[in-house]
């Protein structure tokens, strides 16, 4: 007994009316069974797998009645088309069909009940096939040759096989891990690891088994003195791996200030995602150490770094040119695509994070301010040669700028770039060719 | 591990830079190039190489796709980074960048490198523990320059090094030129000619 089928008959075919009726019914049925489904026509489901199905048809009924319905009618059976002409063919207030007699029970009612297609009538009624029986003895082949495609959905429904989807799937509640404790309380850090050492692995594999991995997880510690404090986690990638979730705990535990004895640990999983399972290259040298390489990944993004990639574009300045693309450790399985050249070594020009401003003695150049030695953190520095200079200037409507760019070659070898703000009228070290 | 740079292969003692070893190359012209090389080389191969940049100095126009770039929030992170990449056996180079270790990390990450036989170069003068030390440096006065479209001076198009390579019982050395790249996007239409608009004149 699992679909429970109310009937009003009588039920208006309005539709804003009908919804409006439906929504308020099905809110006061909803506090009974755990599901409801309201269609038109009067015809409400409701869930009642895994419960009492009668009672609940019948306090259902004792709802609707209270929702000052008249007469309504109940049908309780395995499917829901036994159920459906139980409700409104059963001739009593509520029809109960024994279980696995469903096809029995339809059999002396007549087609109607199954409300066929208006096509079908005609043809069912020129070869005398007047009840569910009588189509139901019959065979598959034959029915579709005669009545085709809605023939067979009929001769179905007539069998008590309906493959309507009423209710959707539960989802499954996601893992959680618990545990209590009342004659002591815990301040013992290394005693509160092994307990949750004892409820991760228990809640990863339970994830395990369902294929899945946490993104998010919480411990919720309850204190001696009564309340909790609940500490989130996010793994940088979905993980059920126990000693992934236990080096962010550890991590974690290291910094965290309780301020009571432990009475409880919780654990719950909030968000999970699909354990990555992702195909590599067999044909690349580093197939067999991909997995490392991104589990190693996976540790570093944990620990307070990230793993970029630049994309580029066409700002004339460099240190606007570039956003960083944060990257997943997955990235390791795909084989890198190098450009032409990308092997040769060559010194590129490497910016400094922030400007250091330096004080620089110039000389004169076709009306320009070359530099010819500055003043740095570390002392001066004289300059062999200084190219230049780039002008770059623009950004009127963001950050305004406008800069002499020079390359220079230092007395020690380097090569750095430096700049006149043009703005400000102060120099800058912005960057060093590496 | 060969760099890819055969001149430079051959001063090293074992043809390359040494898996399962840290070694120091102290902050030098051409350092970070030839290093950046080598990445590139062993990604060529079909290995994995990693770039901690701990001073956050790579800049997205000079970076090329290939080895893995990490980026540490501090000099902490950057240290941990390294050693589970040194330590995970899925890089077979690791290049830490921009951060001087102090002993005790030294150590860490040298036992790391050791575990999981990746070549692990940091780029610092501190030298304690790295079985292989490089010094480069460039030669004053053998540049290579190049006409400057913008007449402002000449550009240097090309830098001779000296690179040196220290072992124990081992000292070779090597002059290398390296190719400077400039910043090719300038908004002046003509390529060869550096944009002037806004200058002071």
């Amino acid at each position: 007994m699992t679909f429970v089928c109310l009937w009003i008959p009588g039920e208006p075919t309005g539709a804003a009316r009908a919804a409006e009726r439906g929504a308020a019914r099905a809110s006061a049925l909803l506090r009974l069974a755990p599901r409801v489904r309201v269609e038109c026509q009067g015809v409400i489901w409701a869930d009642g797998r895994g419960l009492a199905a009668v009672p609940l048809a019948r306090a259902l009924l004792e709802v609707l009645r209270a929702e000052e319905v008249s007469a309504p009618r109940a049908g309780v059976a395995g499917t829901p088309v036994a159920a459906l002409v139980a409700a409104g063919h059963g001739g009593a207030e509520l029809v109960e069909v024994p279980a696995g007699r469903d096809r029995t029970f339809l059999a002396p009612f007549p087609l109607e009940a199954l409300s066929p297609a208006a096509e079908l009538r005609p043809l069912l009624a020129g070869t005398g096939i007047e009840c569910c029986g009588d189509l139901a003895v019959l065979e598959r082949e034959s029915v579709e040759v005669r009545f085709g495609t809605p023939g067979v959905a009929l001769w179905r429904l007539a069998r008590a096989d309906d493959p309507r989807l009423l209710f959707d799937p539960t989802p499954r509640p996601l893992p959680h891990a618990s545990l209590e404790w009342t004659d002591y309380a815990l301040h013992d850090p290394e005693r509160l690891l092994f307990i949750i050492n004892r409820l991760v692995g228990a809640v990863c594999g339970a994830l395990h088994e369902l294929g899945q991995g946490a993104h998010h997880f919480t411990l919720v510690f309850s204190l001696e003195r009564g309340g909790g404090v609940e500490q989130p986690f996010h793994p940088s990638r979905a993980s059920a791996d126990q000693r992934t979730w236990m080096r962010l705990v550890r991590d974690t535990l290291e910094r965290l200030r309780l301020p009571g004895g432990v009475a409880g640990v919780a654990l719950r999983v909030d968000a999970v995602g699909v354990s990555e399972s992702v195909q590599g290259d067999v044909l690349d040298r580093g197939f067999a150490s991909a997995g490392a390489a991104a589990e190693a990944l996976a540790r570093v993004l944990d620990r307070d770094a990230t793993i970029v990639t630049p994309r580029n574009s066409r700002h004339p300045l460099p240190c606007r040119r570039t956003t960083w693309i944060e990257e997943q450790p997955s990235l390791v399985w795909a084989r890198p695509q190098l450009g032409p050249g990308d092997t040769e070594p060559g010194l590129a020009l490497h910016l400094l994070p922030e400007p250091e401003v330096v004080e620089a003695e110039t000389t004169e150049r076709e009306g320009f301010a070359v530099p010819v030695r500055y003043r740095a953190r570390d002392g001066w520095h004289r300059l062999v040669a200084a190219s230049g200079p780039d002008c770059l200037s623009g950004g009127r409507w963001e950050a305004a700028y406008a800069y002499e760019a020079y390359c220079c070659v230092r007395a020690d070898g380097e090569l750095v770039q430096l700049c006149r703000d043009a703005r400000r009228g102060c120099w800058e070290v912005h960057g060093l060719w590496r | 591990m060969p760099t890819g740079v055969a001149v430079l292969d051959r001063i090293f003692p074992s043809g390359g830079l040494q898996r399962g070893r840290l070694s120091a190359w102290a902050p030098g012209p051409g350092a970070a190039a030839l290093l950046r090389a080598a990445c590139h080389h062993t990604v060529e191969q079909g290995e994995r190489a990693a770039w901690v940049d701990a001073a956050q100095l790579a800049t997205g126009a000079a970076w090329r796709s290939g080895p893995v770039l990490v980026r540490p929030a501090g000099p902490l992170a950057a240290l941990r980074a390294t050693e589970v990449l040194a330590r995970s056996g899925g890089f077979a180079l690791v290049v830490l960048d921009g951060l001087t270790p102090e002993g005790a990390e030294m150590v860490r990450l040298s036992r790391a490198a050791h575990e999981s036989g990746a070549a692990l170069i940091l780029l610092t003068s501190a030298t304690a523990l790295a079985s292989l030390r490089l010094t480069s440096r460039a030669l004053v006065g053998a540049y290579g320059w190049r006409r400057s479209g913008s007449g402002g001076g000449d550009d240097v198009a090309t830098v001779r090094i000296e690179v040196e390579a220290r072992a124990s019982g081992w000292r070779s050395s090597v002059e290398l030129a390296l190719p400077v790249r400039h910043d090719d996007l300038r908004l002046s239409l003509d390529s060869g000619r550096a944009d002037r608009r806004g200058a002071r004149r």
